[in-house]
């Protein structure tokens, strides 16, 4: 290890903790599904709902998140609920399922 | 056309099926540290040990190379443009900071594992949105563990 490569180091370090930063901005209570770029749907948290997107289906019940259905070989989209530290995505399919705190402009986008 | 040098040749492919193998085995193992998306990166021993012993392009063609056969021979297609920017960013990191002063082995591959998932997240923050970004910390700050473990493989491999 020589001395440069520290320095290496010290900068993936810096610019790890930089991206932490906004991730602290924590909560949320809307839910935003998006596939290819597209938002399929924006709602509150506290609605329930069963989404069909292509590839996928997210659940969100009694204010939790999943995905229960994903024809994705790996199934990664399916462990685990939806936090704000924690989008579930699905890369096969293009799928992003976020929790956010502002609306995008429209206030519901339901399809 | 120029003579081609046999043996490297012969070294060269022997590096790639090997970076290949490493690959396929990692793919088939689940990923180390879930939920994260990310693995230790084994392949890329040969990258670091093809630019120890061969050179920067030497390097290059081992990379480039397990990227592409690996995605073709093992049906990855849909990953390909992800591994492929994140490869070339990365061998494009490590050819410019090789054989600099002060820089060694360890810093070459963590800057190399650094660079790789920065190109697969730039890539997924098209495909997917950026939401993907949540990852980032993560995957920078396991680039330094992966990066320098990945280095101490190659170093202590003997030249073929």
């Amino acid at each position: 290890m020589k001395r440069f490569d520290f320095l290496i180091i010290a900068i993936v370090l810096l610019l790890s903790f930089a991206a932490l930063i906004p991730l602290f901005r924590g909560g949320g209570d809307r839910v935003r599904i998006e596939q290819d770029g597209t938002i399929l749907y924006e709602g509150p948290l506290n609605r329930n709902a069963v989404i069909e997107c292509e590839g996928n289906t997210v659940e969100i019940l009694n204010g939790e998140v999943y995905i229960t259905h994903a024809d994705c070989e790996d199934g990664l989209c399916q462990r685990g609920a939806c936090t704000p530290l924690h989008p579930l995505i699905c890369l096969p399919n293009r799928l992003s399922v976020t929790i956010v705190t502002e609306a995008s402009e429209v206030d519901d986008v339901t399809y | 056309m120029s003579r081609i040098d046999t043996k490297k040749l012969t070294r060269l492919s022997l590096l790639i099926a090997v970076a290949l193998v490493l690959q396929y085995v990692e793919s088939v193992l689940p990923y180390p540290i879930p939920p994260l998306p990310i693995h230790i990166g084994l392949a890329n021993v040969a990258v670091l040990y093809a630019l120890k012993n061969e050179g920067r392009g030497a390097a290059c063609i081992v990379g480039l190379l397990r990227c592409l056969l690996f995605s073709l021979l093992f049906g990855r297609v849909a990953a390909l443009m992800y591994s492929l920017l994140g490869t070339a960013l990365s061998l494009l990191g490590m050819c410019l900071l090789h054989e600099k002063r002060g820089v060694s082995l360890f810093g070459l591959s963590v800057l190399g594992a650094f660079l790789f998932n920065a190109g697969q997240l730039l890539v997924a923050t098209f495909t997917i949105g950026t939401s993907v970004l949540v990852y980032a910390p993560w995957f920078g700050l396991l680039s330094i563990p992966c990066g320098l473990l990945t280095a101490l493989a190659a170093r202590y491999i003997p030249k073929l």
